[in-house]
């Protein structure tokens, strides 16, 4: 089974904001979470934080300065239903994902393919992950997959 | 006593004892260098083919079984032998079975291979902080490394890097900071401190990078006020309060590809590895060359130049995907990549892991174009098999792989039946200047 199986193209730009428009709302919480529990992501992330409202949902990016961006997407009630990441090294997952920290690290050790371990792949009903990183270069993405706001692809997600 | 001290002296009792065992020699004081070139391995099995060149910058590949690997074995694994020796003397061991790896950068030993080898080194103080000791987090997805610091002068072949900063993956305990939750809240909390998990007694990581972080691990973050790295991968430890803070570290005393250090054949390596059959084999035997067009035998020939981005990835297209964090890594053993059309395996008792690996029902012959910075482009055609119908003694096969997202990791079973030249950030090499893979 593949996780990223295009749905529906997403119109992005549908809003004519794409990139432009700073949200009010500041931070960005934890998969799962509300978009106003917290503004700790870019806290303990030690980074800067900008939101911007897509079509079918709000982006939250999340620059350190180490290099590694953080994509949050969260929901019009606001809840993050997906995040992703690219870097030269993993950011904080355990502050990222929340309450699904636990799920991410027991099928980690499941896994622990022996030999070298650069892929991460997990298809479970709540929760998706699909990561693979080196040194120097660390990306993934994770979603809820019942959180997904209709009309979105998340293969698509920018 | 400052428990660094006492590593090394539980260590310096192992050469008093003999600890043998494992799957290092022990050490020795001989003041000739390891000289071994490589030439055809003597233990090459009767299936077993090999490609091996000769010279002083060149040294035996082979792959077979290595170390007893944890979750039901594993394949296409590649080793080298390492010789270790105290900085500065001809007091060295040699470290077998030590996984070449152009997906990482730098030397990792276990600490158990070590203490086998009766070779002590002492743990590298913290420059700014002398009571205190350096360690390393290694991230991977799915646990961590963890252990100190050491230096030591590299011998492989002919070639020496001296002074080098080598990281000892701390598996027997003897490293007493425990690992800091910030490289845990990186990688999950799976330790992947044991040769079982990697079924190498180390890694020599030649990939095309000098450091393995960079900038980002010798930043100081000025959020929030105050300095605070920006990489949670070195760490100051205090051995007595069992804590440890991450720290800064200068590029040049990072963990090193070694062969930057080397003092000629300084630019790169080819991994050279021989054709097999699709049915694969016990093993195979091929060559570690150092240096890219620097000798007569490590000419960049009519080999295609792909040059990669800053974080040392090219561009594979694969069925109209473009995924652009593709590597060619010879510490994954397997063809890794997305295509939801390929059934993947159901994961088995003796297969604990068969869900990382395609189970097409008959043989595909597939291909992806691999594209470097430069606009370089070549069709790389390939197979995928059954890993079910894998012959479980065979430990080279060029028809596995697995799904990935985003990235098409050309793992060891590409390196079959080529060579692949990987060239170091800012070093020319040849017509080309690194970072850049070749084939």
């Amino acid at each position: 089974m593949k996780p990223y199986t295009p749905r529906t193209a997403l119109a992005l730009g549908a809003f004519g904001l794409f990139g432009a428009l700073l949200l009010q709302a500041p931070a960005a919480a934890h998969l799962g979470g509300d978009v106003d529990s917290v503004s700790t992501d870019r806290d303990v992330l030690h980074a800067q934080l900008r939101s911007t409202p897509m079509a079918l949902y709000d982006l939250h990016e999340i620059s350190t300065e180490g290099g590694t961006l953080v994509h949050e997407y969260t929901t019009r009630q606001g809840t993050v239903f997906a995040l992703t990441w690219q870097g030269p090294l993993p950011p904080d997952l355990r502050q990222l994902f929340g309450n699904y920290y636990k799920q991410l690290q027991d099928a980690a050790a499941v896994q622990a393919r022996t030999g070298m371990h650069r892929l991460l792949s997990l298809a479970q009903p709540d929760l998706v992950v699909q990561s693979v990183g080196r040194m120097r270069s660390f990306s993934g993405k994770a979603y809820v997959p019942s959180l997904v706001p209709a009309g979105v692809a998340v293969a698509e997600l920018p | 006593m400052n428990h660094w001290l006492r590593w090394t002296l539980l260590l310096g009792l192992c050469v008093l004892a003999g600890c043998g065992g494992g799957g290092a020699s022990s050490a020795s004081n001989s003041t000739s260098s390891s000289s071994s070139s490589s030439s055809s391995s003597s233990s090459s099995s009767s299936s077993s083919s090999s490609s091996s060149s000769s010279g002083a910058n060149v040294v035996t590949v082979t792959v077979g079984p290595g170390p007893p690997a944890a979750g039901g074995g594993t394949f296409n694994v590649s080793y080298v032998n390492v010789t270790l020796c105290q900085p500065g003397t001809s007091t060295c061991a040699t470290i077998d079975n030590v996984l070449v790896d152009t997906g990482s950068y730098g030397l990792r030993i276990f600490a158990s291979a070590l203490k086998s080898s009766g070779l002590a080194l002492a743990i590298q103080p913290d420059p700014s902080n002398s009571s205190n000791s350096l360690g390393e987090c290694g991230p991977f997805e799915d646990g961590y490394t963890w252990g100190p610091l050491v230096t030591a002068d590299m011998r492989i072949g002919g070639e020496v890097a001296s002074g080098l900063t080598v990281n000892v993956i701390d598996d027997n305990g003897s490293y007493a900071p425990t690992v800091p939750s910030g490289c845990t809240a990186m990688t999950g909390s799976t330790s992947l401190n044991s040769i079982t998990a990697l079924s190498a007694n180390g890694l020599l990581g030649v990939g095309p990078f000098d450091q393995d972080c960079g900038a980002t691990c010798a930043q100081c973050n000025s959020y929030m006020g105050g300095c605070t790295p920006s990489g949670d991968v070195y760490y100051s430890c205090n051995s007595s309060s069992n804590t440890c803070a991450a720290t800064q570290v200068a590029e040049a005393a990072q963990v090193r590809n070694p062969v930057a250090l080397f003092a000629v054949d300084n630019n790169g390596v080819i991994l050279q590895l021989p054709a097999i059959p699709t049915a694969g084999q016990t093993g195979a035997t091929g060559s570690l060359i150092f240096g890219i067009a620097t000798q007569s035998n490590n000419a960049l020939g009519s080999a295609t130049v792909f040059t990669t981005d800053g974080d040392g990835n090219i561009s594979t297209v694969y069925k109209g995907q473009t995924l652009s964090e593709s590597v060619f890594d010879s510490g994954s053993n397997g063809l890794y990549f997305p295509d939801a059309s390929i059934p993947t395996c159901t994961n088995t008792n003796s297969e604990p892991d068969a869900s990382e690996f395609y189970c097409p029902s008959s043989p595909l012959m597939l291909e992806a174009t691999n594209e470097g910075q430069n606009g370089a482009s070549s069709v790389a055609p390939f197979e995928i098999t059954n890993l079910n119908d894998r012959n479980v003694s065979y430990y080279a096969n060029d028809t596995l792989g697995g799904p990935a997202s985003g990235s098409f990791d050309w793992g060891l079973p590409f390196f079959y039946g080529r060579s692949v030249y990987v060239a170091i950030d800012g070093h020319t090499a040849g017509s080309a200047t690194g970072p850049y893979f070749a084939y």
